[in-house]
């Protein structure tokens, strides 16, 4: 469990990155479009806040980093989710199923009780 | 292959943090155009959009600062984890613990302990100021070669140098000291006025010499105190500067006393001018008085280019010297490598050879972890599983490695705090001032740093094969599969490292012993057993004349033979054995002057039947005779078999031949056998006898007794007393004791060299043993199944014990080709002993094959005792 709300931020922050790279390998630019993407707008993560994120999930070996060229022709440098990031995501995935049914029934319940 | 990719690139970053923020960099401005190029396709006026861009990411230094916080907290982080799993993993084994970090403290304390010896002597500065430009000046016989100085060329040196800015001289001095309790001796320096100015010495209150004190027609009879002396002697008197102390007959006034512990020697108890230009005699070139030179370099020079300009004013002057320093040029080294430089090669090898020690404890220590790490694999294995990566686990395992290294050396600290002062004492270096030999910032760097290198050497393997073994295999068997084999591959490494490196240190320390017995056993070419020596230096108002010397020492000799027990009594200037000091001239055949006028032999003077009673051989000739010992008699000499070797064909008969010497031809009437002249080690030197009457200086008693030589030392006091009460003896011993501390430093050095051999020894057999025993453990499923087949209990025994001696074979042999190349380092250390001597190599290969036997055998017997019904089950 998170220890505190910076916690839940960065593990959430974690997740969506190894999400937005499950299909294939993108800069960093290309991650933040992405997540906001697949959010529909929802989630803008702060630019800034990309890099610190990407610098530890490289540390924890769940993704790995290799310079390449982007789509307009410059030097740009490519993240790609590993096996153990893959594994992570699922787990993460799974735990976080569970954690929303277990508040939606939760807020289900209230309402029902509240009738 | 993946992880090694990641492994590299991590290890890049860690160490360009340049480049990888640079790469940083660049990523984020890419980041930034691509955001502008979006907002223009969106529409946006490039201006604007580059604009809005920049501004939506923040400023690039609070992006970076946040990446490299990541960074450090990540560290951090990872670092304070692995510490606390560290911890943890050795409490849960506590014997583990225990036995690795006695292993490290004994090792890592042993070379604190010597290391802080050779870096108070060799590496720190000496405790003067700008001392790094204090030098020794000295005259060179040859290149390479020291041979002191004298009045009269410290006064050529002080008045032509262009290199130096200050010189000093100080001849070695002892007096009578009398009126203050006993009569007692003392020792002190004549110095020159600038000796203290020139280590930055100032007297503690009184004053320094001046200029004034040291020309023609000043007053010599001043002095300046030690501070020890005066307190115990002066009784911490301020009142003493003004008063006057009687030396040898003669009034001195004290003008200084110095601060505590000023001096390096402390011994030294008074100082007082040289008076060189008093006295004619002292200003001669050749060693009538003779000195050591101290000189401090000009800030920037250089010694050698002022060795180089002082031995061109020498040349010019040489008409100024006797005729054998024709060729002698000047010598200038620093003050440190003149006082220790000696000592280096001993040093060295003592450090070396604890450091093998240390390196056999980090070998058995990596053997212990790879057998810790084997019984965990489980366990890592499942850590692999649930996510970490293979960098992590070896980090961890490193962690555990440094934490044990960095225990153990604490432990080793506290070792080396216990042993450094019983080693001091033991070397005898324990008789030195004002250098402290102790754990100062330097030596607790060297634990430091000791520790984490050690940590690193045994933890690295072990690390590396932690994060090895194959996940699936090794949760199913538990560590016994091929893996194991990879392991038991590596504990027979590391055991035959072991075991070689052992070997290297028996056999240095076996040819050194052997070479050192070899000589000290060697004929001395005197008598120890059953003699009393002691010394005496006369008292100026005894002395003044050569006929009161002569008297003096006759007198002395009658007193001694009037002693019931005594067999027979004699003088000598310096007794063999002495260590370096000696009297030494050129001498040459009268009737066969040559050309290369190097050849120097010691000189003693001594009193008839001083060979009788020292029981050295007379071969030739006659003794001399009281009829000899006139000042104007005809001058004659007794010359040492090394002499007759140099000079004369073999069936050549000395007796009657002339040698020359100081200038004069002495007619040879006796030739005696080679007595060993300044160490056990050196060969025989070249040596000459002469009456007392031509060489009357200070004197060195000896008497043969059949009494035990300590019972006759009141006696002898008295005997002394009878010639003058006022005369005080000095370094009264036996013989034997006499001969024995020359012998004291080899000794020394020998048994802190046999210690590390045996600590060596004792590490292997320890390390054989653990891997033996560990490794019939993990066997015993094996075992039960051959003892369940029908095999014999022998049978088993030699099945461990082929295996056990295979690997201290391969140890052996590669031992004994490394000590075939490291005694080859010793080649002059080592005397009448060859560098492969067979007996030596031979005794070193049983011990280890026997005591290898040994800790094999103890775990072959075990396994040997296995139920098989319960080894089969026990799974």
């Amino acid at each position: 469990m998170a220890k505190d709300k910076s916690d839940l931020l960065q593990g959430t922050l974690d997740m969506l990155i190894l999400k937005a790279l499950q299909l294939q390998p993108m800069h960093g630019f290309g991650i933040s479009v992405r997540i906001r993407q697949i959010s529909d707008e929802v989630l803008r993560v702060e630019q800034g806040s990309l890099y610190p994120a990407l610098y530890r999930l490289e540390e924890q070996g769940w993704i790995t980093s290799a310079w390449g060229v982007s789509e307009n022709n410059r030097r740009a440098k490519f993240y790609e989710i590993t096996k153990l990031g893959r594994k992570q995501l699922a787990a993460e995935t799974a735990n976080w199923e569970r954690l929303s049914i277990a508040v939606n029934q939760i807020l289900n319940t209230k309402l029902k009780d509240l009738a | 292959m993946n992880w090694l990719l990641g492994l590299t690139t991590r290890l890049r970053r860690a160490f360009s943090r340049r480049r990888f923020e640079a790469e940083m960099a660049e990523e984020m401005r890419h980041h930034i155009e691509a955001e502008t190029e979006r907002r223009i396709a969106t529409g946006e006026d490039p201006a604007t959009a580059r604009r809005r861009a920049a501004a939506a990411f923040g400023s690039l230094d609070a992006r970076t600062e946040e990446v490299r916080e990541a960074r450090l907290g990540t560290w951090l982080e990872q670092f304070w984890q692995d510490l606390r799993f560290a911890a943890r993993s050795l409490r849960k084994s506590p014997g583990f613990t225990a036995v690795a970090i006695l292993t490290l403290a004994l090792g890592i304390g042993a070379n604190t302990a010597i290391f802080s010896v050779v870096s108070s002597l060799l590496l720190n500065p000496l405790p003067y100021t700008d001392s790094e430009r204090i030098m020794v000046i000295d005259e060179a016989p040859f290149p390479g070669g020291t041979g002191g100085s004298c009045g009269g060329t410290f006064l050529e040196w002080q008045d032509n140098n262009i290199h130096f800015e200050s010189m000093a001289a100080i001849h070695a001095m002892s007096h009578t000291m009398i009126g203050r309790g006993d009569p007692q001796m003392i020792n002190g320096w004549e110095v020159t006025p600038q000796y203290l100015s020139l280590f930055g010495l100032r007297p503690a209150f009184g004053r320094d010499f001046r200029p004034e004190d040291d020309i023609a027609g000043a007053n010599e009879n001043i002095v300046i105190l030690s501070h020890r002396f005066w307190q115990e002697a002066f009784n911490s008197d301020r009142g003493v500067i003004g008063d006057f102390v009687n030396f040898d007959g003669e009034g001195y006034e004290v003008i200084g006393v110095l601060e505590p512990d000023a001096l390096l020697d402390p011994n030294i108890q008074f100082l007082s001018p040289t008076g060189i230009l008093n006295d004619e005699s002292k200003q001669t070139r050749n060693y009538h008085y003779v000195t050591t030179t101290f000189a401090k370099l000009a800030p920037g020079a250089n010694p050698d280019t002022a060795a180089a300009q002082l031995t061109t004013v020498k040349q010019g002057l040489n008409h100024l010297y006797p005729d054998r320093k024709k060729d002698w040029t000047v010598a200038v080294t620093s003050m440190q490598e003149s006082m220790f430089g000696g000592a280096r090669q001993s040093l060295n090898l003592l450090l070396w050879s604890v450091g093998v020690v240390l390196l056999i404890a980090c070998a058995n220590v990596a053997n212990l972890l790879l057998a810790k790490t084997a019984s965990r694999s489980g366990e890592l294995a499942l850590r692999l599983a649930l996510g970490a990566t293979k960098g992590r686990i070896i980090r961890q395992m490193l962690t555990e490695s440094l934490l044990l290294a960095v225990l153990g050396g604490a432990a080793g600290i506290a070792v080396a705090a216990i042993t450094i002062n019983p080693l001091v004492v033991f070397a005898g270096v324990d008789n030195l001032q004002r250098i402290n030999i102790g754990l100062d910032g330097g030596v607790l760097t060297f634990a430091l740093a000791a520790s984490l290198l050690t940590g690193l050497f045994f933890g690295l393997l072990p690390a590396l094969r932690a994060a090895g073994p194959n996940v699936g295999e090794a949760i199913k068997d538990g560590g016994r599969s091929s893996s194991a084999g990879k392991r038991r591959r590596l504990q027979s490494i590391l055991i035959i490292a072991e075991t070689s490196l052992t070997v290297v240190l028996l056999v240095v320390a076996g040819l050194l012993m052997r070479s050192f017995l070899y000589a000290a056993n060697e004929n001395l070419g005197f008598d120890t057993n059953g003699a009393l020596t002691f010394r005496l230096n006369q008292n100026g108002d005894t002395a003044q004349t050569v006929e009161n010397r002569l008297q003096f020492a006759d007198q002395v000799l009658a007193e001694l033979h009037t002693i019931p027990g005594v067999e027979s009594a004699a003088f000598i200037s310096n007794m063999p054995l002495n260590g370096n000091r000696f009297f030494g001239d050129s001498i040459q055949r009268t009737d066969r002057i040559e050309d290369d006028n190097n050849i120097v032999a010691g000189f003693d003077a001594v009193s008839p039947g001083y060979f009788a009673t020292m029981r050295t051989p007379l071969l030739r000739g006659r003794d001399l005779t009281p009829a000899d010992n006139q000042v104007d008699a005809p001058k004659v000499m007794i010359v040492n078999q090394a002499v007759i070797d140099r000079f004369f064909a073999a069936n050549e008969d000395p007796l009657g031949y002339h040698i020359q010497f100081k200038g004069e031809p002495h007619e040879i009437v006796g030739v005696v056998a080679d007595a060993r002249r300044f160490t056990v080690d050196g060969g025989p030197f070249r040596q000459v006898y002469l009456p007392l009457a031509h060489f009357p200086w200070s004197t060195h008693y000896v008497l043969r007794t059949q009494l035990p030589p300590e019972s006759l030392a009141t006696a002898v006091r008295q005997a002394v007393q009878n010639v003058n009460p006022n005369q005080p003896i000095h370094q009264l011993r036996t013989l034997e004791n006499m001969a024995n501390e020359t012998l004291s430093f080899r000794t020394m050095m020998l048994t802190l060299l046999s210690l590390f051999a045996g600590a060596a020894l004792l590490l292997a057999c320890v390390g054989i043993y653990g891997v033996m025993a560990y490794s019939v453990n993990q066997r015993t499923r094996e075992m039960g199944i051959r003892l369940a087949l029908g095999a014999a209990t022998r049978d088993i025994i030699n099945l461990i014990l082929r295996d056990g001696m295979k690997v201290i074979g391969w140890g052996l042999l590669i031992g004994v080709i490394g000590a075939a190349f490291a005694t080859q380092l010793l080649e002059n250390q080592l005397y009448a002993v060859e560098e492969f001597d067979p007996a030596t190599f031979t005794s070193v290969a049983i011990i280890l094959l026997l005591v290898g036997a040994l800790a094999c055998f103890l775990p072959a017997r075990r396994a040997s005792k296995v139920d098989p019904m319960t080894s089969l089950r026990s799974e």
